[in-house]
């Protein structure tokens, strides 16, 4: 909202002037452009007619029988077909026979409801009176009875003859009852079933699960080989290493079971021979070998499986 | 041996032990009512029994997983209903356009979800009279949409309750109520528009 440096009131200073939203000494300013500026002061007196003319807007109603045709669920002149409501306007002029006021007409799902008996007592009791008094949907009714009993009576149509046949010669009895008195499975068959679906089905899918599974000693002999290549360190003192590591686990792991076993026969001697069998250089290289070799089964089955089917594919494809 | 006088469930109970003459008498029982609802939907006789033969025979080879809890005859239908649908759906690449989905809430949802009747280039005419269904009421209900079509003649032919029509048709029962009232709407316009 500015009034510099434009020499007159901007529309949006008039707007806030005529509201009263202005401070005081930006009202005072305005008012003073608006003594000696004839085309601001035209301005502002058409913002202050539209204004006016804003306020003295009314309130618009919907009609008195708004909230009654919110509220009724089965009664909608709305739904009252256009043919309908010309026949009313031609009734009204008729005497007795013109719909009390007030009275709207059935909607057609309500006649639906009413002919297939899908309404509660009350809301039928209304219905019939209604449908007493109003020549409308008196008529509606007869329309729509004509049609319920058209489909009513819509015959069952027969396939050809011997169709029973052609379908039991494709029905195999003995074995449909083997299948539905089979007896009931235990818990143990069906624990085996479901492992069996769990395992994989393929030579391929094995390949992908026991890729998945060797994954993280792929990981862990890439961290050897990378320490192993180092210049100041040998495969030797790496394997001296790991022995160690294994044997201050096997301590650790003594001392912690040694409270829970103490007193059990043979406990000693196993730890014994355990200790012995960590600090021996010779195992910790077993198990490095053992870990490489699985290693690189796992490598070959990822590769035979998943990287050379993929290869071979796309050959094939170039070929066709 | 006679099982006319046994309810469906004993009925299927037998079958499910091996006997012959209780897969007959479910046979002679629903031929006729899973025939008509099919023929009515699909309006080719062959085809109908084709399809018919299928519910059939699939229902009897799963008759071991059947409930007897659980109406025969629901059941029954909810794979004949299945099946024709299913038919329908794949045959909607030969067809023709005539409306839009009933819940479609706008111009380019209606027109997006229009039902297809299957274009046979026949007229109407040649379509009733050539496939066995005549007069205007069946003409009508050939020209509704094929779910509404599926709940009128399960209603109104089969005499099932809303409850079984919307078990049939695995929708819920307001959907059900609307697609029979809406249906019917539309019949009787077809109808009055041809009276006039």
């Amino acid at each position: 909202m500015t009034m510099d440096p434009s020499p007159h009131l901007e529309s949006d200073v008039l707007q806030a002037l005529a509201e009263g939203e202005l401070s005081r000494e930006r009202e005072r300013l305005a008012r003073a452009h608006l003594d000696e500026c004839a085309r601001c002061r035209s301005e502002m007196q058409g913002w202050a007619l539209l204004f006016s003319e804003l306020e003295e807007l009314q309130d618009l109603r919907p009609s008195s029988d708004f909230s009654a045709r919110v509220m009724s669920g089965v009664e909608v002149e709305a739904s009252t077909p256009a043919r309908s409501r010309w026949i009313d306007r031609l009734l009204e002029r008729v005497p007795g026979v013109r719909p009390s006021p007030g009275d709207r007409h059935l909607s057609v799902q309500g006649i639906q409801d009413y002919l297939e008996g899908a309404l509660d007592r009350g809301t039928r009791s209304r219905v019939e009176s209604h449908l007493d008094d109003c020549l409308t949907c008196g008529t509606l009714r007869m329309e729509w009875e004509a049609l319920f009993s058209e489909l009513d009576e819509l015959p069952q149509l027969a396939p050809a003859t011997g169709f029973a046949d052609q379908v039991m010669a494709k029905v195999p009895v003995a074995a449909i009852a083997k299948v539905a008195n089979a007896p009931e499975r235990s818990w143990v068959s069906r624990a085996t079933e479901l492992s069996r679906r769990l395992l994989p089905s393929s030579p391929k899918s094995w390949a992908v699960a026991g890729g998945v599974f060797m994954a993280p000693s792929v990981g862990l002999i890439a961290g050897v080989a990378a320490v192993v290549v180092h210049p100041l360190l040998s495969l030797r003192e790496l394997a001296l290493f790991i022995g160690w590591r294994a044997s201050d686990l096997g301590s650790l792991v003594w001392a912690y079971s040694l409270d829970a076993l103490t007193g059990a026969p043979g406990v000693y001697w196993l730890m014994d021979t355990l200790r012995t069998l960590f600090e021996t250089p010779g195992l910790a290289a077993a198990g490095i070998m053992a870990l490489w070799a699985l290693t690189m089964t796992s490598a070959w089955v990822l590769y035979r499986y998943i990287v050379a089917p993929t290869l071979s594919t796309g050959h094939h494809a170039k070929l066709s | 041996m006679d099982h006319s006088t046994l309810e469906d469930r004993e009925v299927a109970a037998l079958a499910c032990k091996g006997r012959e003459s209780a897969f007959r008498e479910l046979l002679a029982r629903y031929e006729r009512p899973v025939f008509s609802l099919v023929y009515r939907m699909v309006r080719d006789r062959t085809l109908a029994e084709d399809l018919a033969q299928e519910a059939f025979i699939k229902a009897f080879h799963a008759l071991g997983s059947y409930k007897p809890e659980y109406k025969f005859s629901s059941w029954l239908f909810k794979i004949a209903n299945n099946l024709t649908i299913d038919h329908l759906r794949k045959k909607k690449l030969d067809t023709i356009s005539i409306d839009g989905s009933p819940h479609a809430s706008g111009e380019e949802e209606t027109s997006r979800t229009r039902f297809i009747l299957p274009d046979t280039g026949e007229t109407p005419d040649e379509y009733t009279e050539n496939r066995e269904l005549g007069g205007q009421i069946e003409d009508a209900i050939a020209r509704l949409r094929p779910e509404y079509r599926t709940a009128i003649l399960l209603r109104h032919v089969e005499g099932h309750s809303y409850d079984e029509v919307a078990d049939i048709m695995e929708l819920p029962l307001g959907t059900v109520k609307t697609y029979i009232h809406r249906g019917r709407s539309e019949l009787k316009e077809l109808l009055s528009e041809v009276a006039a």
